[in-house]
């Protein structure tokens, strides 16, 4: 449905350095996924979205959308927007103040050629104003509409064309907590019921965990990784990418064979360690959740991946808690249901196929703030 | 501010992408803006332009050669250096004039508790759409050293032998230039008074300093940017102002810059010297720019001092308890000096057979016979041209600041900056350089016999837009700046082009400002004397035209007749403006 090639555009600012917003994206979205772009602010999400639906102009690459070459700078394509046939949800919605909500949802049915009739474009419209409930309200004028509402007629408009591909930018931002929550809902139950392919734009990993069938996590103008939102969370391939999946603990060590990594916790059995060899510095992620706490004194030296601790720090979160224990000096997160005495000794269990590992030098390029 | 992207293929130029302009079809819809932007600005290039050539450009037995000696003969010639001195006295005259009335009314409206001081903004702007050749016209019949109504009365009255006021003089025209001038200087320096943070007074009265103390020492020097910045722009208007000393000094010999240029280009006995008129505009642009170099650099720093305004901006209002009534009388004086005293004045001498001044005799004269001998068949031309104006001009002003202002604002197209300067351009030089332009290119570029001048209005027409685009980009720049650049981008998601986006969504949702702009615009047209005066031929005359030469041609009385129907047509306009631009008043500058 999308398939982006190479794809690459900067930014030129008076005065300044030159901003790569895109690096050299590839892309592919399968017809009726849902595919989300996950990235923190400044990453470049906006700018691909941009240029998939003809608003900005990439320097290089190519863009297909459902077989039609819209930007290719090889082969000197550039289609307009106006020609590009998609719907767009805009962050700020866009809804046009000096329209009715008929006369915002109709407008993008009257440019269709062939023409339609004005009883087919009343129709569609009402169609596209029930599919995201509000029938009814037609002669409405949009200024003093809630967030809520706008929200929805940018979503009616963007559908009642049909089209085959929705882009959508950070459309939730402005709305409240509750909101968001129900609007998110209402998103997922229409791209299940629509034959249609979404390119979504979001900052927020949990939206995009919930929302998304896969999801590439943008970093400075680059793609870190591409999948299921599970894959990333599970095996992320960078660790901006676990980073940016909730907390996670890293742990500094060094390679002593191909299945094995000391560190200053202790020798941590991995399964799958990449590309490293045995020598080489490197840094383990363990997410808190999969470190587990077992009564103290059963960490026989000879059993994998347990090792002696101590309980520190203790903050009840209702359904959980998240305890930090000392594992020789260092200091591990663990969340879990279990209630340990604070100040006890514990027995720490981290499961192998759990553990991730990084080249140490990609540890320096993670965002200073945030993390655990 | 992000761009629309749409541009990009065509306006990245040679870099990148320009190759990408593939399809006719969609290079044609964005062709007109270019364009139009591209003609309109051309324009203000070309008049200008031929204004420099002309004034380098020597005839001499063997030909045409390029030269100084026009500015040489400008040097040398007494009649000139005497216009320029005059010039100047007249200038200083009526600077210090219009500021003598614009600071105090200034302060009032935005700094004090003067009751009903919401009306003194909508008053004056109103006030500066009365012409100044109807204002000048009073004052004469008034004060004229010998005819005056007013001198005359005073000299029955008082015991005086001589004439106690003469406007006839370089004086008198500063006087009521300056007059004329007060709300233009006001509108500026309320400005300045509004952008002030009025926290630094309240500081400064917090910590017990006096009332005159804080003015001296912190509110005036905070003003002094704002207030020298007006200083230099309303003098480069004023040195080439024409109507008030074509009412008043023309007929009596007394010639400022603008009058020897406009006896110099239509002289009545010889030919014309256009290299004289060249050079005199030439050296006239250049101070006009000196001065509006030196106002760019006073505004500039005056950010210096720009603090953000609180909300509580009522804060640090002066009570003026019963001096409300001083502040009203000073008011009062410029509404009265503008137009209630030129009112009375032509009123009454419409109604009589000549100047005399009211007594009973002169009451017995009084019939309608000046309107009746007034040759309506001629005015009616003069209607249409004048009507013709007031209907096109604004609405290609528009246009053309529609395609302007969105290639700015809208396009990151790198000519955007250039045509944004070309377009400011018009509002810094006087509005008589680009008649005067538009005169030589008519005359001097091409062949006298495809009478350019005889052809109808076409040329004035052309004059009045290039001199309004300023005013029109400015207020529709700011108008697109506010409107958010994804409601464009949803029209072209949806499939409307440009041109759809600029019809559908941009021009509805500008639509206050365009029709504040267009009656603004209008009124400026239908009252313009200046230009259309250096352009006049038979066919295209306008009504102030016709209206200025009846007076000089002497017929008072009838000049009067028509000046009173001019203002009684314009009345509705004003009243019109009045109603939907209450709004968008004092965005004029
Ligand atoms: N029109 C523009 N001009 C200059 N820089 C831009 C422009 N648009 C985006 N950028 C820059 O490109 C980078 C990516 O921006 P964007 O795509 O908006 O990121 P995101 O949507 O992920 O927050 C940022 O550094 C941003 O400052
Ligand atoms: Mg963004």
């Amino acid at each position: 449905m999308i398939e982006i090639r190479g794809l690459a555009k900067d930014f030129q600012r008076a005065g300044e350095s030159t901003v790569h917003a895109l690096r050299t994206i590839d892309l592919t979205v399968e017809r009726g996924e849902f595919f989300v772009l996950l990235g923190p602010s400044g990453s470049g999400k906006t700018t691909l979205l941009r240029c998939v639906a003809g608003l900005a102009v990439p320097d290089r690459g190519e863009i297909v959308l459902d077989g039609v070459t819209v930007y290719s700078r090889e082969k000197r394509v550039l289609v307009p927007p106006e020609r590009r046939g998609l719907g767009m949800v805009f962050q700020s919605y866009a809804i046009w103040p000096h329209m009715t909500i008929f006369e915002n949802v109709a407008l993008p049915l009257a440019q269709k050629r062939p023409r339609l009739g004005k009883a087919e474009i009343r129709e569609r419209v009402s169609q596209a104003l029930s599919l995201v409930g509000l029938e009814g309200m037609e002669r409405r004028p949009t200024p003093l509409l809630s967030g809520g509402q706008q929200q929805r007629v940018a979503l009616a408009r963007s559908l009642a064309t049909e089209p085959v591909l929705l882009l959508m930018d950070e459309p939730l931002s402005n709305l409240d907590a509750r909101l968001r929550e129900e609007v998110r809902k209402e998103i997922r139950n229409l791209a299940a019921r629509l034959d249609i392919t979404i390119l979504y734009v979001t900052h927020d990993q949990m939206e995009a965990m919930e929302l998304a069938d896969r999801i590439a996590v943008m970093h400075e103008g680059d793609i870190l990784q591409q999948g299921s939102p599970e894959d990333l969370y599970r095996k992320p391939a960078d660790p901006r990418v676990a980073q940016f999946f909730g907390s996670t603990n890293w742990i500094d060590g060094r390679m002593r064979d191909k299945d094995a990594v000391e560190t200053a916790v202790g020798c941590l059995a991995v399964t799958d360690s990449g590309e490293r060899t045995a020598g080489e510095a490197v840094v383990v992620a363990v997410r808190p959740e999969d470190v587990e706490l077992t009564p103290h004194g059963q960490e026989e030296a000879a059993r994998e991946n347990r090792f002696p601790g101590r309980v520190v720090s203790n903050v009840f979160l209702g359904d959980h808690r998240v305890y930090t224990v000392e594992v020789g000096e260092h200091p591990l997160l663990v969340r879990t249901l279990a209630s340990v005495l604070l100040g006890g000794d514990v027995g720490v269990r981290i499961p192998r196929e759990k553990v991730c590992v990084f080249r140490a030098r990609s540890r320096d390029e993670l965002p200073s703030a945030d993390g655990s | 501010m992000r761009g629309s992207a749409v541009y990009h293929a065509e306006e990245r130029g040679g870099e990148a992408l320009a190759a990408l302009r593939l399809r006719i079809g969609h290079a044609a819809e964005r062709l007109p803006l270019p364009l139009i932007a591209f003609v309109t600005l051309g324009l203000v290039v070309v008049f200008l332009v031929v204004i420099v050539q002309v004034s380098l450009q020597v005839e001499d037995d063997s030909g045409t050669r390029y030269g100084l000696d026009n500015f040489r003969l400008l040097y040398t010639d007494p009649f000139t250096a005497k216009a320029f001195l005059n010039t100047a006295v007249f200038a200083g005259v009526a600077l210090v004039v219009a500021f003598a009335f614009a600071i105090p009314c200034a302060w009032l409206a935005e700094r004090t508790t003067l009751p009903g001081r919401g009306l003194v903004f909508p008053l004056l702007t109103v006030t500066l759409l009365v012409p100044s050749f109807f204002t000048a016209m009073g004052w004469v019949i008034l004060f004229h050293p010998r005819i005056g109504i007013a001198n005359k009365a005073l000299m029955q009255i008082l015991p005086i032998e001589q004439a106690p006021f003469n406007v006839v003089s370089l004086v008198g025209m500063g006087w009521v230039e300056g007059i004329a001038l007060v709300p233009l200087a006001f509108i500026m320096i309320a400005a300045s008074f509004r952008a002030m943070d009025p926290a630094l007074e309240e500081s400064a009265r917090v910590h017990g300093i006096p009332f005159f103390t804080r003015l001296r020492r912190i509110t005036l020097p905070l003003l002094t940017p704002g207030i020298l910045g007006a200083v230099l722009y309303v003098a480069a208007i004023t040195i080439a102002a024409f109507d008030i000393p074509a009412v008043i000094g023309l007929s009596n010999r007394i010639h400022t810059f603008s009058t020897f240029v406009y006896t110099t280009a239509l002289p009545l006995e010889e030919v014309p010297n256009y290299g004289l008129i060249g050079a005199s505009s030439a050296v006239m642009l250049v101070v006009g720019l000196l001065l509006t170099w030196r106002y760019m650099i006073v505004i500039g720093e005056s950010h210096r001092y720009a603090v953000v305004r609180g909300k509580d901006y009522r804060a640090n209002l002066v009570d003026l308890g019963g001096w409300a009534v001083l502040g009203w009388a000073i008011v009062g004086a410029v509404i009265v000096f503008n137009v209630v005293l030129p009112l009375l004045a032509l009123t009454w001498v419409s109604l009589i057979p000549f100047l005399q001044v009211p007594s009973a005799a002169a009451f017995g004269t009084m019939s309608l016979d000046n309107f009746r001998a007034v040759p309506w068949a001629n005015l009616m031309t003069g209607l249409r041209n004048s009507v013709i104006l007031l209907v096109t001009v604004p609405t290609l002003s528009l246009v053309a600041g529609m395609a302007i202002s969105w290639l700015v604002i809208r396009s990151n197209w790198r000519m955007a900056r250039t045509l944004d300067v070309l377009a400011f351009l018009p509002h810094v030089i006087p509005n008589l350089i680009f008649a005067v332009g538009a005169f030589l290119l008519a005359i001097v570029w091409f062949p006298a016999h495809w009478g350019l001048f005889e052809r109808g209005i076409g040329i004035i027409i052309l004059v009045y837009v290039v001199t309004r685009i300023s005013f029109a980009t400015r207020m529709l720049n700011s108008g697109l700046v506010q409107i958010h650049e994804e409601l464009d981008e949803a029209g072209y998601v949806a499939g409307l082009g440009p041109m759809g986006v600029i019809r559908k969504i941009l021009v509805p949702l500008l639509s206050p400002t365009l029709l504040y702009s267009w009656l603004w615009m209008a009124l400026l047209a239908f009252r313009e004397l200046t230009m259309a005066a250096f352009l006049a031929s038979r066919d295209n005359l306008t009504l102030p035209v016709i209206i200025w030469s009846m007076w000089t041609a002497g017929r008072l009385n009838q000049a009067a007749a028509v000046a009173l129907v001019f203002v009684g047509l314009m009345t509705p306009l004003i009243v019109l403006y009045y109603v939907f631009g209450r709004r968008h008043i004092g965005v004029v500058q």
